[in-house]
C-alpha cells in the first residue's frame, strides 16, 4: 500500500477560504487521498473550531472578509505548531515574507495545482522537518 | 511597506524641491532689495561727487591758489547769492603730477591725521569706488585737471560714507536674518504643503493598489478552479463526460465569469484613463427603458417575479444610448438576482427639479445598512458566495456609478419599505 495513503488515515485538515468553489476543489483533492477535511467560510469560524478540536494541518486563504488568513495564522501560532499552508492571490515578496514570519509553513499562490497542494500536504504530514517553502 | 517608502521618498523629494524653490526665491528677492537699497544710498553720495567734479571741470570751482592751496568760490556765483557751491561733505585732496598732496593745509586739521593713509592710483581715474581710510569708509572719485599753464594736477574727491555703510550693514544683517527665518518657515511650510499635495496622490495610489489586488484576486480564483477541475478530470481517465458533466459545467461557468470580469475591468480601466467616450444623442428615455425592459419582463415572469413600468418622464434627453442601455441592464440584472418568487420590480421615470429621475425599486432581499454605503465600490460584495452563484463580478454597480457620473448625474441606493432596495438616478 502507498505510504502516503496510510499516513493520511484519520488526519484532519481544516480549510478556510471564503470562495466556496476553492474550498470545494481543495477538499476534492484531499478527500481523494483519504484525509478528513473540514471547510470554513471565514477565519473566525475556523478559529472557533480550532479551539474545540485540533486538526493535523490548516490551509488558509489570505484575503478573507473579517479576520484575514495572516491574522488567523498568528492566532494559531500562539498556542500550536500545527503545520499551516497559506493560499493566496497575492504573490509579492512582502506577502511571502509576511506569511513566513507569521509562522506559516508553506505558501501557495493562486492559481495553484491541486495535485501539488495535496502532494505538499502529504510531504508535510510525513516529515515535519522539511516544511518551509513556497510555490508560485 | 514598499509603496509607503516610495511615498515617503517622494514626500522628502517634494520637500527638498519646495525648500530649494522657496530659498532661491527669497534669496533672489533679498539680494534685489539689498542691492536696490545699497544703490540708492550710494546714488546720493555719487551724485554729490559727480556734481562737485562737474563744477570743478566747468570752472565753477576754480582758482586753486596753489601757493596757499585754497579752493575758492567763483565770484559770479557769489554775486548770484548761491552760497553752497562747495558741498561741505566733500573733502578735496589735490595732488601734483607726481601724486604728492599739495593742499594739506586746506584739508583742515581734522583730516590731517588721515592724509597719510589716503591712497592714490592713477589707474582708477574717473570712476567712483569705495575706499577705507584708517578704518573709516569713503566714497571716492579721482580725476585729472590741467591748468592754464598746462600743468597737470589730480583732484581726489571723498565723501564719508560711514552712516551709509552702517545702514547697509544693518540691512544686510536684517535681510540674512529674515532669509534664515523664512527658510525655517519654508521648511515647515514645504513639509505641510508636500503632505497636502501628496494626500490625494496617496489616496488614489492606495485605491489603485487595492483595485489591482482585488482584480488579481478575482482573476486568480476562477483560474484556480479551472486548473483544479481539469486536474481532477485527468485523475479519473476512465470516467465518461456524463459522469463529469457537473465539473465541466462548473469549469465553463468559471470561463464565462473570467470573460465577464475582464470585460468589466476593461470598461473601468478605460473609464479611469478617460478613454471611454460618451456619445450623447437626443433620446426618448421612456421609449429606451421600455425597449430594454421587454426581455427582462418575460424573464422575470418565468421566475414568477413581476416587472412594472411606470414611465412618466415623457421628454427627450441628451444621453449616450448605449451607456444608458448598459446601466439599465446592470440595474435590472441586479434586481432580478436579488429578488425571490412573487417579488415585484418597479421601473419608474419622472421629471423633478428639471432633472430626469429613474428609479428601479424591488421588494427583494435588500442590502444591509453597512453594505448600502459601499455598494458602488469596486469589488465590494456583501456575500461572496451569493454573488458568485448569481454570476456577478462585483463591478456592475461601479460601472453603473461611472455611467451616471459621466452624464453629470447622481446614483444612490436606499432601502425600500417594507423590504428591498431602490436605486435612484438623477440626470440633467
Amino acid at each position: 500500500m502507498d505510504k502516503n495513503i496510510i499516513n493520511s488515515i484519520n488526519k484532519k485538515i481544516y480549510i478556510a477560504d471564503d470562495e466556496p468553489e476553492i474550498r470545494n476543489v481543495v477538499k476534492s483533492f484531499l478527500d481523494r487521498d483519504g484525509f478528513i477535511t473540514e471547510g470554513f467560510d471565514s477565519g473566525d469560524t475556523l478559529l472557533s473550531e480550532f479551539k474545540k478540536s485540533l486538526p493535523d494541518l490548516v490551509i488558509l486563504d489570505v484575503m478573507m472578509p473579517g479576520t484575514s488568513g495572516f491574522a488567523v495564522c498568528k492566532e494559531i501560532r500562539k498556542t500550536s505548531d500545527v503545520p499551516i499552508i497559506m493560499l493566496t492571490a497575492r504573490d509579492s515578496d512582502l506577502d511571502y515574507a509576511t506569511a513566513m514570519s507569521l509562522g506559516s509553513n508553506y505558501y501557495f499562490t493562486k492559481p495553484f495545482s491541486g495535485l501539488e497542494l495535496s502532494g505538499k500536504v502529504k510531504d508535510i504530514l510525513n516529515n515535519k522537518e522539511s516544511l518551509n517553502g513556497y510555490s508560485r | 511597506m514598499i509603496e509607503h517608502k516610495i511615498i515617503e521618498k517622494q514626500l522628502f523629494k517634494n520637500m527638498v524641491f519646495n525648500l530649494l524653490a522657496f530659498t532661491l526665491i527669497f534669496a533672489i528677492f533679498g539680494t534685489i532689495i539689498f542691492n536696490q537699497i545699497r544703490i540708492s544710498l550710494y546714488n546720493n553720495t555719487d551724485e554729490e561727487l559727480l556734481n562737485t567734479k562737474q563744477k570743478v571741470l566747468n570752472g565753477q570751482i576754480k582758482e586753486f591758489n596753489y601757493d596757499d592751496i585754497k579752493i575758492k568760490i567763483v565770484e559770479e556765483f557769489k554775486l548770484q547769492g548761491i552760497k553752497e557751491l562747495i558741498n561741505p561733505r566733500v573733502i578735496y585732496i589735490l595732488r601734483n603730477e607726481k601724486g604728492n598732496i599739495i593742499n594739506e593745509d586746506s584739508i583742515g586739521r581734522f583730516f590731517e591725521d588721515y592724509i597719510g593713509y589716503v591712497n592714490f592710483n592713477e589707474n582708477s581715474l574717473d570712476t567712483i569706488f569705495n575706499t577705507k581710510i584708517n578704518g573709516y569708509n569713503y566714497r571716492e572719485t579721482d580725476f585729472k585737471i590741467i591748468d592754464e599753464y598746462n600743468k597737470t594736477y589730480y583732484l581726489q574727491l571723498l565723501i564719508n560714507t560711514d552712516s551709509e555703510e552702517h545702514i547697509i550693514k544693518n540691512i544686510f544683517k536684517i535681510l540674512w536674518l529674515s532669509i534664515a527665518i523664512t527658510v525655517i518657515l519654508s521648511i515647515i511650510a514645504s513639509y505641510i504643503l508636500s503632505k497636502k499635495t501628496l494626500k490625494p496622490i496617496i489616496q488614489s495610489w492606495n485605491k489603485q493598489l487595492e483595485f489591482v489586488q482585488n482584480a488579481s484576486h478575482e482573476l486568480r480564483t476562477p483560474l484556480t478552479i479551472i486548473q483544479a477541475k481539469q486536474e481532477l478530470l485527468l485523475l479519473d481517465p476512465n470516467a465518461t463526460i456524463l459522469d463529469k458533466s457537473e465539473d465541466i459545467a462548473l469549469t465553463l461557468n468559471e470561463v464565462k465569469r473570467l470573460t465577464k470580469l475582464t470585460k468589466d475591468l476593461m470598461i473601468l480601466a478605460r473609464a479611469d484613463s478617460n478613454e471611454q467616450q460618451i456619445k450623447k444623442e437626443v433620446t426618448n428615455i421612456d421609449e429606451l427603458i421600455k425597449e430594454i425592459s421587454k426581455p427582462y419582463i418575460e424573464y422575470a415572469s418565468m421566475q414568477e417575479k413581476e416587472i412594472n413600468l411606470n414611465l412618466k418622464y415623457n421628454k427627450n434627453i441628451n444621453v449616450d444610448r448605449n451607456r444608458i442601455y448598459q446601466l439599465m441592464i446592470i440595474l435590472l440584472d441586479n434586481a432580478i438576482k436579488y429578488t425571490e418568487k412573487n417579488d415585484k420590480i418597479d421601473v419608474v421615470t419622472y421629471l423633478k427639479d428639471g432633472k430626469c429621475v429613474i428609479e428601479v425599486k424591488d421588494t427583494g432581499i435588500g442590502i444591509s445598512d453597512i453594505a448600502i454605503k459601499h455598494i458602488f465600490e469596486r469589488f465590494y460584495r456583501e456575500d461572496k458566495s451569493r454573488t458568485r452563484k448569481s454570476g456577478g463580478t462585483g463591478l456592475g454597480l461601479s460601472i453603473a456609478d461611472w455611467i451616471v457620473s459621466s452624464h453629470n448625474g447622481t446614483i444612490k441606493a436606499t432601502h425600500n419599505t417594507p423590504k428591498g432596495t431602490i436605486f435612484t438616478i438623477k440626470i440633467k
